[in-house]
C-alpha cells in the first residue's frame, strides 16, 4: 500500500521531468525527422534486385525490435499485397525454423537499434544458410548485423536518450514502413512515400494535438491506480502488439507483470486473474475495426460483473461504442480507416506514458536500477549501458 | 504428502489416460472411418491448412502443427489465433495462390465456443473454402455450416474434461493431418495406424511415472502456494503447452500468468519486479535446438532467485552445470564475467520434474503439459481457491 500525497503538485514536478516521459515528448519532433532520413536510407537500397522479386518477407528482431516485427504486418499487406510477410521471433528463426528447399526470392529483415543482439545475429547466419537474402535494419552500420546483412538499412537516428527503448521502437515502425512503401514504388511504377508522408503528417498531427491531454490522463490513473498489483491489457488484431510493447516498457520501467491478450482470450481465460481491486484492466480500440461489439460485451462485463476498474483508449466515446457501464475514457486518435496500418506509429504511447509514470509514482528505478550481466550475458545485451 | 492435505487430482483427472488413449487412438486412426469424414479424393487435394479454436482447442492445435506438417506432408499451414482469422484474415491470405479446393479451415470446438466457431465456418464458406469442424457435439448448428465433421466422442467417467479433451482434441488433429499424409503418399496405410499406436505407447510410458510426478506437482505446489504470478517458459510447439499451463493456472487459482519464450524473456521478463515472488515453470525438450538457449535462461532466472520447476525429458545435471567464468566482447565492450564464488548461495535449485522422452519431438505436447496441468490443480486447492469462476 503506498501513502498518496496530499498535492498533486509535488507527483506533476517528477512526472513530468521523467526522462522516459521527456522521450514520449520526443516522438512528435523526431517524427519527421526520422522519416526523411529513414526515406534518404531506404532510396539508397532500393534499387537491389530482390526488392522487386520479393515473394516472402520474414523479419525478426528481439525485445521490441521483436514486437516492431509484428507490428508493421498491416503496411506490408496493404502495400504489397502479393507478397507474404512474416513476423518471427529471432529465436525460432534461428533455431526452428522450417525453411523451403529455395529461398531465393525470400527477404528477410532484421531489426535491431544496436545491431548486437546476439540471437538476431544467429538468426541472420542461418538466413544465409539457406539462401536468403538478409537485410540489416539498424541505427549500427558498423554492427555485425550491419556487416554480416547482404544489405544494410541504416536508420540514421539523431542522437537522443535511449533507454528502455521508446524512440527507437518508433524508428523501426516508420523505417519498416517506409520500406513497404519504396518496395511498392519499385513494383508498381506509381508513387507512394509522398502520400505516405501526408498520411503520417495527418496522423501525428491528430495524434499530438491530444498529447497534453493524454498526459494529464495518465497521470491522474497513475496515481489512482497507485495500489493495483497487476494490469491486464486487451487489445485485438494489429493493436494487440502495441499491447505486447506497453507490457515491455511496464517490465523495464516500473518491474510490474503486465498480460495482454485479445479480446477473445480475455473471455475465455484472463477474465479469472486476479480479483477485484487488485487488477488495472486496459482496453485499446479503435472503432474502424470489426471487433467493436464483442470489446464493448466484455467492458460492460468486466465491470459489471466483474467488479473492474477500466480504462478506454479509444477514438469515439464508451456511450458511442454501446459501453454502458462507467469507464474512465481517454480520447486517442486513430489514422483514418484506408490508414490504420498507421497506427502503430503512435497507439503505444498513452499505455508507455502510463507505465512510465507508474515507475515514477512507485519510486521504481528503471531497469530495477541496472541489470546484472552475470545473469543473461553472453546471450544477451542490451542496448543500455552497463 | 496427499494424506496430509486429503486431496488428489490425479483421480479425477488423468488416472485413466493411457487406456482412454488406446481406445481413441483406436477410433480415430481408422482410415475407414475418416473416409467417410472426408473423401479420398477430397483429401488428396488440399494442399493448404489453417486450424484454429478457441482457448485450449486453440492451443491443441498449435501443439499439434509440427506433427500436422510433417505427417500430412503439408508445409503451408499455419494456426492463426481465432480472433485473428475472423476479423483481420484477408481471403488472400486464406488462399495464397491455391484453388478454393485446395485451402481446408480445421475448427477445433470441443469447449462449446460456439458463436467464434461459426463466425469461422461463415467466414470461410463466404470466401469458398472447405471446413473441416471437429468436435464432441452431435446436435449443433454448426454441423450444417461444415463441409466435413469429425465428431469425437470424449465421455469418460471420472475424467477431468479440461485435460482429457485437450488430450483427444490433439489426437483428433494429429489422425487428420496422418490421414491427410497416406493420400498425399507421405505414409502407408501401415505408418498411418502405427503413428496411433506410437502416440499411445508414449502416453502409457509417460503414465508409468505418474504417481511420482503427481507427488512431486503436490509437493512444488506447496512450495509456491503463496506465489499469485506466474511465468511459463517454453520454445517451439512447446509454447502451447505452456499457453495450456498458463490457462489452467488462471483459470484454476485466479493468479497472474503468461507465456513467453527463452529468448523474450531475456529480453522483457528478466526485469520484473521481485523476481523471487514470481513462479516459473519451464517445459523443454533434450533435443529442442534452443536448449542452450534455455538453459542460460534457466541460470538467470536462478540467479534471480525464481521458484522454478522444469518439466523436461533432460537429466538434472544439464540444469545444475556450473557458469564457467569467460570474457566475452560485445558491442565493442568488454564485459568481464566471473564465476560466483559461492554459486549454492547465489543461485537458487530448480525442482527438475523428468517425463518420459518423445519418440520424435512433435509428441510431447501429448503428455508435458500434464505436470503444469497437476500443478495448477493443486495450487488452486492449497490456495483454498475453488477454480473457475464460470
Amino acid at each position: 500500500m503506498y501513502q498518496r500525497m496530499r498535492n498533486d503538485k509535488y507527483y506533476r514536478r517528477f512526472y513530468f521531468q521523467d526522462s522516459f516521459y521527456v522521450q514520449c515528448q520526443d516522438i512528435d519532433s523526431l517524427s519527421l525527422i526520422q522519416f526523411d532520413r529513414s526515406v534518404e536510407q531506404v532510396k539508397k537500397i532500393i534499387c537491389h534486385p530482390v526488392f522487386k522479386r520479393a515473394k516472402k518477407i520474414i523479419a525478426a528482431g528481439c525485445g521490441d525490435s521483436n514486437i516492431s516485427s509484428f507490428a508493421v504486418k498491416g503496411a506490408f499487406e496493404y502495400y504489397l499485397p502479393d507478397v507474404e510477410y512474416k513476423g518471427v521471433e529471432a529465436i525460432e528463426l534461428s533455431r526452428h525454423y522450417d525453411f523451403e528447399e529455395n529461398e531465393s526470392d525470400t527477404v528477410a529483415l532484421f531489426v535491431s537499434k544496436s545491431g548486437y543482439v546476439l540471437r538476431t545475429i544467429e538468426a541472420l547466419e542461418q538466413c544465409r544458410r539457406h539462401g536468403v537474402t538478409t537485410v540489416a535494419v539498424t541505427d549500427g552500420k558498423d554492427s555485425e548485423t550491419a556487416k554480416k546483412a547482404d544489405i544494410l538499412y541504416y536508420e540514421n537516428t539523431p542522437k537522443g536518450d535511449n533507454n528502455a527503448g521508446l524512440r527507437t521502437y518508433y524508428v523501426s515502425i516508420i523505417s519498416l514502413i517506409i520500406l513497404a512503401a519504396a518496395m511498392a514504388e519499385i513494383r508498381t511504377g506509381e508513387s507512394k512515400l509522398e502520400e505516405l508522408k501526408v498520411q503520417v503528417i495527418k496522423y501525428h498531427d491528430a495524434f499530438f494535438r491530444e498529447f497534453e491531454k493524454i498526459s494529464d490522463f495518465c497521470f491522474i490513473t497513475a496515481i489512482h491506480w497507485m495500489d493495483k498489483e497487476y494490469f491486464s491489457f486487451i487489445a485485438d488484431g494489429p493493436l494487440f502488439w502495441s499491447g505486447k510493447f506497453i507490457q515491455a516498457k511496464m517490465a523495464e520501467l516500473s518491474g510490474d507483470v503486465c498480460a495482454v491478450s485479445d479480446s477473445e482470450n480475455y473471455r475465455n481465460t484472463n477474465y479469472m486473474m486476479g480479483s477485484e481491486g487488485k487488477v488495472g484492466e486496459i482496453i485499446l480500440l479503435n472503432s474502424y475495426e470489426t471487433n467493436i461489439s464483442q470489446v464493448t460485451e466484455i467492458a460492460n462485463a468486466m465491470i459489471k460483473t466483474g467488479k473492474r476498474e477500466v480504462i478506454l483508449f479509444s477514438d469515439r466515446e464508451p456511450k458511442e461504442l454501446d459501453i454502458s457501464e462507467y469507464v474512465q475514457y481517454c480520447h486517442v486518435p486513430f489514422p483514418e480507416e484506408k490508414w490504420n496500418f498507421l497506427a502503430p506509429l503512435y497507439v503505444y504511447l498513452p499505455g508507455a506514458i502510463f507505465a512510465g509514470f507508474r515507475h515514477t509514482t512507485i519510486g521504481e528505478p528503471m531497469f530495477r536500477g541496472g541489470f546484472d550481466p552475470l545473469i543473461f550475458a553472453p546471450t544477451y545485451y542490451s542496448p543500455i549501458d552497463i | 504428502m496427499k494424506n496430509k492435505h486429503k486431496c488428489n487430482f490425479l483421480v479425477d483427472s488423468i488416472k485413466n489416460l493411457g487406456k482412454e488413449a488406446e481406445k481413441i487412438s483406436n477410433r480415430l486412426f481408422n482410415i475407414k472411418m475418416l473416409n467417410k469424414v472426408i473423401a479420398e479424393d477430397k483429401a488428396k487435394k488440399i494442399r493448404r491448412v489453417i486450424m484454429t479454436g478457441c482457448g485450449d482447442d486453440y492451443c491443441a492445435v498449435g501443439a499439434m502443427l509440427p506433427g500436422f506438417k510433417k505427417l500430412s506432408g503439408l508445409r503451408d499451414c499455419n494456426s492463426p489465433d481465432i480472433m485473428d482469422f475472423c476479423h483481420y484474415y484477408s481471403e488472400q491470405r486464406m488462399h495464397k495462390q491455391y484453388s478454393i479446393d485446395e485451402v481446408l479451415v480445421i475448427v477445433l470446438d470441443i469447449n462449446d465456443n460456439k458463436g467464434k466457431s461459426m463466425e469461422v465456418l461463415l467466414k470461410v464458406n463466404n470466401y469458398g473454402a472447405k471446413t473441416f469442424l471437429i468436435t464432441k457435439k452431435f446436435e449443433t448448428n454448426e454441423l450444417l455450416e461444415a463441409d466435413y465433421t469429425l465428431n469425437i466422442n470424449t465421455d469418460v467417467e471420472n475424467t477431468d474434461w479440461a485435460a482429457w479433451n485437450y488430450y483427444a482434441c490433439m489426437m483428433a488433429v494429429i489422425a487428420v493431418g496422418a490421414y491427410i499424409g497416406v493420400y498425399r503418399e507421405i505414409l502407408t496405410p501401415k505408418e498411418f495406424v502405427e503413428i496411433g499406436q506410437s502416440v499411445t505407447d508414449y502416453t502409457k510410458l509417460f503414465m508409468k511415472d505418474i504417481i511420482h510426478i503427481d507427488e512431486l506437482m503436490l509437493q512444488e505446489a506447496e512450495r509456491m502456494k503463496g506465489l499469485t504470478k506466474f511465468e511459463v517458459i517454453a520454445d517451439a510447439n512447446e509454447s502451447y503447452s505452456a499457453q495450456y499451463v498458463e490457462t489452467k493456472l488462471i483459470e484454476c487459482s485466479n493468479v497472474y500468468c503468461d507465456h513467453i519464450n527463452s529468448e523474450e524473456f531475456a529480453h522483457i521478463s528478466l526485469f520484473l519486479r521481485g523476481p523471487n515472488e514470481i513462479g516459473i515453470i519451464v517445459l523443454i525438450n533434450e533435443k529442442d535446438p534452443s536448449m542452450s538457449r534455455m538453459k542460460d535462461t534457466i541460470y538467470g532466472c536462478l540467479a534471480q532467485q525464481r521458484p522454478m520447476l522444469i518439466v523436461t525429458d533432460a537429466e538434472d545435471g544439464d540444469f545444475l552445470e556450473k557458469r564457467i567464468a569467460k570474457d566475452i566482447i560485445i558491442g565493442g565492450k568488454l564485459i568481464m564475467l566471473k564465476a560466483c564464488e559461492d554459486e549454492e548461495q547465489v543461485f537458487g535449485k530448480p525442482t527438475v520434474c523428468h517425463i518420459a522422452k518423445a519418440p520424435e519431438q512433435w509428441m510431447s505436447p501429448f503428455v508435458d503439459f500434464i505436470p503444469g496441468f497437476l500443478f495448477a490443480k493443486y495450487h488452486a486447492f492449497l490456495m483454498e481457491n475453488d477454480g473457475h469462476k464460470e
